[in-house]
């Protein structure tokens, strides 16, 4: 609420883009990611998405939720890219898995502790696309059903149902990697 | 799984996501593409203002040439050619004497004589009218239409390829209705100029008549130049040679340096005035008076 304060207050459209940018740049970067697996072409959604977004200036005062609202345009255009036909999916693993040791452990835990992150990650990843979302949506960004809902354009049980084949088909995957 | 996934963003962060990356060079990119998008958003504004600017010129230099324009009607104009009414009303083909009426109701045709009808093989619920044994008798820049010696209409050449009716009805033809086009010189010089002889790139145009006739001061000789009839308004230029008799009468023949520029092609006569005091300094110029 006080973002969106804030951004009706903003007085121009380039002091409303920077807002944006601030406050969303890096969480959508990450989100196209997800849909792409490539962050240059995430990059290039992410400036296609504030381009559009700096052309709805004149409707500020109309959003309900920012959050909502700048995920749904990303999330579309991100599903644009991944349809078109020259989209190859080119996952490049050693550029994914970068070791970061956490304070506090031992050498052998850190070492344990990130192979179950990228695991973890990698396996969300690897969900199939709808269940991926709302996993994301739901236990990354923390977002309540309700919003997911209104973001994918679905109803709320849908989300629900989706949130719990998404569970089971991830807990599959980890359980036949041994996690 | 619960447990495991509600640290999903710390796993995914410490992986994946960790060359996430949104800085100020990404921000830099989106205002300058936002710079670019709204420079060009207000290109096809700009382009389209001098488009119309560009029409309304040239259509003020095309009035005030028509404006300027000398029209001349002459006999075999109007033979072969198709008429398309420009409003409500009928098109009109010339052919082989006959007068044909095409896409129109015969009460749109303003004429007290009826004419013949014409069956249509391709679409027999529309015969074509027809006026027969049709004959044009030419006056300045008038028509005067005749079936079977009976006066049909009249059409006044307002264009090169335009002429109206006495209803005030325009017709408009796909072709030049000119084959030529006349120029008339007009010595107003002190040499006793003997020909004219006009050159383009591939023709060459001379206005003696072989009959010796000279063209002293203050006389006119006229030169008629073919016309394509499906040319385009376009500049016409002339070398000039001109042949003329010398203080010892013999003939002598020069061409002027400077070539002549019929910067209006458009009309079917012109009057070109040639003054000067010696050969040398022979100037050739369009009469403006004759335009009207």
């Amino acid at each position: 609420m006080e973002y969106l304060d804030e951004m009706i207050i903003a007085t121009t459209q380039e002091q409303w883009l920077d807002l944006l940018m601030n406050t969303y740049g890096e969480p959508l970067t990450k989100l196209a990611f997800t849909y792409v697996r490539d962050w240059g072409k995430a990059q290039e959604i992410v400036q296609d998405v504030f381009i559009t977004c700096y052309t709805q200036y004149h409707k500020r005062h109309t959003i309900k939720s920012y959050k909502a609202w700048i995920y749904r345009i990303t999330i579309n255009r991100a599903k644009d890219h991944y349809r078109t036909a020259w989209f190859k999916r080119v996952v490049v693993m050693n550029n994914w898995f970068h070791h970061k040791v956490a304070p506090g452990l031992t050498i052998e835990n850190q070492m344990i502790q990130q192979e179950a992150d990228t695991t973890l990650s990698h396996a969300v990843l690897d969900l199939d696309a709808k269940y991926r979302e709302v996993i994301l949506l739901y236990y990354y960004e923390e977002l309540a059903v309700k919003d997911i809902a209104h973001i994918l354009n679905c109803s709320e049980n849908t989300v629900k149902t989706r949130l719990k084949r998404g569970r089971e088909q991830l807990k599959n995957k980890l359980e036949g990697s041994g996690i | 799984m619960n447990n495991q996934l509600k640290n999903l963003r710390d796993s995914m962060d410490h992986t994946v996501f960790k060359e996430a990356h949104f800085n100020n060079k990404q921000k830099e990119i989106i205002r300058g593409k936002i710079k670019k998008k709204k420079s060009f958003h207000f290109a096809p504004t700009v382009v389209f203002t001098l488009f119309v600017m560009t029409i309304v010129a040239v259509s003020l230099i095309y009035m005030e040439q028509e404006r300027s324009a000398n029209y001349r009607a002459m006999d075999h104009d109007l033979e072969d050619v198709f008429f398309q009414n420009l409003r409500n009303g009928p098109d009109i083909l010339f052919s082989e004497s006959q007068l044909f009426l095409y896409n129109t109701h015969l009460e749109e045709f303003n004429s007290n004589i009826v004419p013949k009808i014409q069956e249509n093989p391709y679409a027999p619920s529309y015969p074509t009218p027809y006026f027969d044994n049709i004959k044009v008798q030419t006056s300045g820049n008038m028509y005067t239409i005749y079936t079977n010696n009976e006066f049909l209409m009249t059409l006044e050449k307002i264009a090169p390829r335009i002429v109206q009716d006495g209803d005030g009805k325009k017709y408009s033809s796909s072709s030049y209705l000119s084959k030529s086009y006349e120029i008339k010189f007009i010595n107003e010089s002190n040499i006793n100029i003997f020909a004219i002889e006009l050159v383009t790139e591939d023709e060459s145009y001379v206005s003696a008549d072989g009959s010796g006739k000279s063209l002293a001061n203050g006389q006119s000789l006229p030169l008629e130049i073919s016309r394509d009839r499906n040319t385009v308004h376009r500049t016409a230029k002339f070398d000039v040679a001109i042949t003329f008799m010398d203080s010892q009468n013999v003939q002598q023949r020069i061409q002027l340096n400077e070539p002549f520029i019929l910067d209006n092609s458009y009309s079917d006569f012109y009057e070109i005035v040639i003054t000067g005091d010696s050969y040398d300094t022979l100037v050739l110029s369009l009469k403006e008076e004759a335009a009207e």
